[in-house]
């Protein structure tokens, strides 16, 4: 069979030339990829395209607690917040006395019916009761762990 | 070494079965194939612990896909090096953000070996072909890459680009004689 490429006078050649070169001997991982290739564990993974990709999964979990407890203190302040300004604010009579002139998470705030709505006492609490730093140590501990045996450079 | 008639592994199919089953049966695959995915991938980048870099991921991601890969669909050469070319463009589209890690790690690797005499043998011949291969444009270096490197016929290399064959065969002839262009010595100029 003729292929243009081989039997170019022009170009057969280097054809011929660039299919005798082999470039592996330039290599220098050849041996220990195959060694850890077939070492039966879980394979290196030699490219991590970003550093996101070190963090393991129980850590985003973590992170997703931390961020979630944020929004909740957030959300838990800001109805206290308001409860406070409602009852430092009445705009009638009978709101005002109503208060229970209490202060705090676990303050209630008495309707003008006089039924108490208790405020989310659970949220705040948890969170001044240190959910928060429990959290934070948990995603310290998990920390940065390396994933599939990559180790970050310098370790 | 490398030719125009590049031998497919005897039983080839049987060593793909086998490493399907068993991981530890790829060596056969692994030591076919090694020296043409690492030169098509020296034909793509210039920088040899690049290469080795890429080497691997193509090895690591074959490995991990050999179950899902079907013998009937395509050989296992054209299945191989497609993850190669992917693994080439992977990097070309983030070279900057995948540099910084993936090279650490792979020096890693490479003080555990020694360095190969070969590499002190290169010839300048050799380093002014990795040169003149730098100068060509992407795609051609892929298509001679995949021509001479990995051993593709050009309808092989069709089907792996898109290409029409007769497509590939242009464009792999004017690259080669680009190359032997930049290849020539120059002559001195005569009065």
């Amino acid at each position: 069979m003729t292929d243009p490429d081989w039997d170019d006078p022009t170009t057969g050649d280097l054809a011929r030339r660039l299919a005798a070169t082999d470039f592996s001997a330039d290599s220098r991982i050849r041996h220990t990829l195959r060694a850890r290739l077939l070492a039966g564990g879980p394979p290196p993974r030699p490219v991590v395209p970003a550093p996101a990709r070190r963090l393991a999964p129980a850590a985003w979990l973590a992170l997703a607690l931390v961020g979630l407890l944020t929004l909740a203190m957030a959300g838990g302040w800001a109805g206290h917040v308001a409860a406070d300004v409602q009852a430092a604010t009445p705009t009638h009579p009978a709101t005002a006395l109503a208060t229970s002139g209490r202060s705090g998470p676990t303050a209630a705030v008495h309707t003008a019916t006089g039924v108490p709505t208790p405020a989310p006492t659970g949220i705040i609490v948890a969170t001044q009761a240190g959910a928060l730093p429990l959290a934070v140590t948990v995603v310290s501990t998990l920390g940065v762990v390396p994933v599939d045996g990559v180790t970050p450079a310098g370790r | 070494m490398l030719d125009r008639t590049i031998p497919a592994l005897a039983d080839e199919a049987a060593w793909v079965a086998r490493a399907q089953a068993d991981p530890a049966a790829f060596g056969a695959l692994y030591d076919h194939y090694f020296p043409r995915i690492y030169s098509y991938i020296r034909y793509r980048v210039a920088d040899a612990t690049l290469a080795d870099d890429l080497t691997a991921t193509v090895f690591v991601r074959a490995l991990a896909g050999l179950g899902r890969y079907e013998t009937a669909a395509a050989p296992f050469a054209a299945w191989l090096f497609a993850i190669a070319r992917n693994a080439v463009s992977d990097h070309l589209r983030a070279e900057r953000r995948h540099r910084w890690l993936s090279l650490d790690v792979v020096r890693e690797w490479i003080s555990l070996e020694p360095p190969p005499e070969s590499v002190a043998l290169a010839g300048e011949m050799r380093d002014r072909l990795l040169a003149a291969l730098a100068r060509l444009p992407a795609r051609e270096r892929d298509l001679i890459g995949l021509k001479f490197a990995a051993g593709l016929t050009n309808r092989r290399i069709a089907e792996l680009t898109g290409l029409t064959e007769s497509n590939v065969g242009v464009i792999v002839y004017r690259a080669v004689r680009r190359l032997r262009t930049d290849l020539e010595p120059q002559e001195p100029a005569h009065d």
